[in-house]
């Protein structure tokens, strides 16, 4: 009986419906950017070419103790993770509009969790990759604690979860936002700590910085390759940790109350 | 009994105007019934449909669904225009099956085989004419196994080969199936049904007797 269906059943019917929309937008990213699977990495590689030209004419080859290459990749794949995931969970719905309106059982939800499961396994593919290339062309091999990697991904995850949904709900409300999204992700840009080291800042900016969970993020994935590598003491994983899950809580509990509205 | 609807109203607001599509109403539906839908354009008989299968929510009552709903077939527009139509298939089989390959491959073939549009069951969709889409949407809808499918419009879709092939494709689903469909073909009905709805200004009225529930809507008009 559809409407007398146990929990596990729920959870099959859910993991079904995750997997094929995972399967749908890989396909349609693949064969809409017509470079393929290397078009999905484009805009990290990029934004990585970039701030690797920029930072080799200054001539830095390391920042905090760090290898330049693994601060940076840390850092853009990071906060591309969580561009990604927030951006187009905001779009999820109109995305995915025909799907929700046809399909009973696929729900405004599943939109953003497939799309965030997918960027998870795409990022973190890139950025393991990436690693593995600076280990290999640099002769390098500095890993601290490999499940601090682990966990900053996971935290991520979390973090763009809840921004995510909470801007799906507020995106499909007020149409405006829309507009103004570029706008507010500008603060969390500079303050995630991309191109810095906490630690080098004056203590006087500090407080504009460590707000943002991001940084607690990137800082704390920094320091899983370098035991070297010194983390500002107002740093820490609980603190971004407690903010995710607060955060997802919240925008859950929202998206409890509007889910109606939004299909 | 398979479908049970009980105090359903269900109303929407255009310009400030409340345009109330059903009040207050009950239905129940056993195992192999077909029920007719009919009433004018705007009645809201698609909105019905919606409100069975679970993609349109109910402003009071409770629908008791004891087995597996389609989507309203001939209403949706799923395919994703750069994906080719069996990818497009593949995924909605895979909503349905999972991980079960046999399963959607079997049915993958079946659809391709009903559709009939050749080649281009490998090319974005994007490049097919109005007929091919309608094709493979009504194909995919016909072989994923659902105890009751919601009908559209079925012989809307494609040419006159082609709706003779729906319909034939549509009394075999019968057989086993429950059936609930919309349409403005009376005769149709007629011919498919045990059951009737007449949706008129809010309040749907019922008949088991088809032939009376025609009669009357003929003489309304």
């Amino acid at each position: 009986m559809i409407n007398k269906i146990s929990f596990q059943q729920k959870i099959k019917i859910k993991i079904k419906i995750i997997n094929a929309l995972i399967y749908r937008e890989l396909i349609t990213r693949i064969s809409k950017n017509g470079l393929g699977v290397l078009g999905i990495f484009g805009e990290s590689l990029f934004s990585i070419l970039i701030f690797v030209i920029l930072f080799s004419i200054i001539r830095r080859n390391t920042i905090g103790g760090l290898d330049i290459y693994i601060f940076l990749i840390c850092g853009i794949v990071t906060f591309n993770l969580f561009n990604s995931i927030t951006i187009r969970s905001s779009n999820g719905i109109e995305a995915n509009k025909s799907l929700i309106s046809s399909f009973k059982n696929l729900k405004p939800i599943d939109a953003v969790l497939s799309r965030g499961i997918l960027e998870l396994f795409l990022y973190f593919l890139l950025f393991s990759l990436l690693i593995i290339l600076v280990f290999i062309f640099k002769e390098i091999s500095t890993l601290n604690n490999i499940n601090l990697i682990f966990l900053s991904f996971l935290n991520v995850f979390i973090l763009s979860l809840g921004y995510g949904i909470f801007l799906m709900i507020i995106c499909h409300k007020f149409e405006f936002i829309k507009i103004l999204l570029t706008g507010l992700s500008r603060p969390i840009f500079l303050t995630s700590g991309i191109f810095f080291q906490v630690d080098s800042l004056p203590q006087l900016i500090k407080p504009f910085v460590v707000w943002n969970p991001l940084v607690h993020i990137i800082e704390k994935l920094r320091f899983a390759f370098s035991n070297d590598y010194i983390i500002d003491e107002t740093l820490s994983y609980s603190y971004s940790f407690k903010f995710s899950l607060i955060f997802l809580l919240l925008s859950l509990t929202l998206y409890s109350l509007y889910e109606k509205e939004l299909r | 009994m398979i479908l049970e609807l009980k105090n359903i109203s269900k109303s929407f607001t255009i310009k400030g105007k409340k345009n109330i599509i059903l009040n207050e109403f009950d239905l129940t539906l056993q195992k192999n019934d077909s029920l007719g839908v009919v009433g004018r354009n705007g009645a809201g008989k698609s909105t019905f449909l919606g409100l069975v299968s679970g993609i349109i929510y109910p402003d009071t009552g409770t629908i008791k669904r004891f087995g597996s709903i389609s989507w309203p077939i001939g209403r949706i527009n799923c395919f994703q225009g750069s994906l080719t139509g069996k990818q497009n298939c593949y995924f909605i089989c895979k909503i349905y099956y999972g991980e079960d390959k046999d399963k959607i491959k079997k049915t993958l073939q079946k659809i391709e085989s009903f559709a009939d549009i050749g080649s281009f069951f490998d090319k974005p969709v994007k490049s097919y004419s109005a007929g091919m889409r309608s094709r493979l949407i009504f194909g995919v809808s016909l072989f994923i196994k659902f105890d009751i499918y919601l009908i559209d419009e079925i012989t809307a879709a494609g040419d006159q080969q082609f709706r003779k092939k729906a319909y034939q494709a549509f009394l075999e689903l019968k057989e086993s199936s429950t059936i609930i469909m919309v349409s403005h073909n009376l005769n149709e009905i007629k011919k498919s049904c045990n059951k009737l709805i007449w949706i008129k200004d809010g309040n749907p009225v019922f008949y088991n007797n088809v032939e009376k529930g025609i009669n009357d809507y003929n003489n309304f008009y």
